[in-house]
């Protein structure tokens, strides 16, 4: 069983990616906090370290306003084992990311959204 | 802008309530609990209609719903559930398409993350006094697939 310690510490790399890399585009973080055979579910980013580079460089411009951090209302980080779930509640809709953390270094990506009634999906999304 | 983190246990054993009989609960066996009560709701809710008469010993009166496909409350589930339930086989979830599902509990919160041949589906409950009392959900389809019955 995992303990309250190693629950924080994923927590506390999760928070580093979503504000260094995510929100700031610290790319150069990425060597840090992301392993290099990182497993991506999301069908829009490239797999590996690599893709998430690409896509916070490129692609994911796109989506800026969408996901901008004035738009969110309320955040929940939930951990247990090595999965740490990040649940954004959004004034445009909600969207969860689930990581897989392991040895201070984030390993797998999973999201999904869902559009508040009204709202088109972002591009990508 | 700060990030909320959910609520969180403060060390291992913290005594976080009583169960039946008036026993302290550890943190892990109150987490436990709350997956258990999660599985137990799903159960009911994708059983049978005589079953649905039953939600009300998993989820609250005042359920607050974020799904816009269901209504409000208790009896918001219940129609929703029945509806699903008189649906033929071809526009529900099919069981056999479900690869694997992680609980993941902490706080007042368990989700659910079901990874299907037919998408992904996360489930987030938040638990109040021995119910579920809170549902938010979100689906990503398969590249190309379309978007289940119900998790539009």
């Amino acid at each position: 069983m995992t303990d309250d310690a190693s629950i924080e510490r994923n927590k506390q790399v999760v928070e580093a990616f979503v504000n260094d890399v995510a929100i700031a585009k610290r790319l150069d973080r990425l060597d840090d906090l992301v392993a290099v055979d990182y497993v991506q579910h999301n069908p829009h980013a490239g797999q590996g370290r690599e893709g998430v580079r690409e896509y916070f460089a490129g692609f994911h411009r796109a989506r800026e306003k969408d996901l901008d951090p004035s738009g969110t209302i309320e955040v929940h980080l939930i951990g247990e084992g090595d999965l740490v779930v990040r649940h954004e509640i959004r004034v445009n809709g909600l969207h969860i990311d689930i990581w897989r953390v392991r040895d201070g270094m984030l390993q797998e990506h999973w999201d999904a959204w869902r559009s508040a009634p009204g709202y088109d999906p972002p591009a990508g999304s | 802008m700060a990030f909320g983190t959910g609520l969180r246990p403060a060390g291992g054993l913290v005594m976080a309530g009583a169960g039946p009989g008036g026993a302290a609960v550890s943190e892990p066996e109150r987490l436990a609990r709350n997956k258990r009560l999660v599985e137990d709701f799903l159960a009911v809710a994708h059983g049978d209609l005589a079953g649905l008469d039953r939600l009300g010993e998993f989820a609250a009166v005042d359920y607050m719903q974020h799904n816009p496909n269901i209504g409000q409350g208790l009896e918001g589930l219940r129609t929703f559930f029945t509806h699903i339930l008189s649906l033929p086989p071809s526009e529900r979830l099919d069981p056999a398409k479900e690869l694997k599902v992680h609980l993941i509990a902490e706080g007042d919160f368990v989700v659910r993350h079901e990874i299907r041949e037919d998408g992904l589906l996360i489930n987030v409950f938040r638990i109040e006094d021995g119910l579920v009392k809170e549902h938010w959900d979100a689906f990503r389809p398969p590249p190309g697939g379309a978007i289940i019955h119900g998790l539009e």
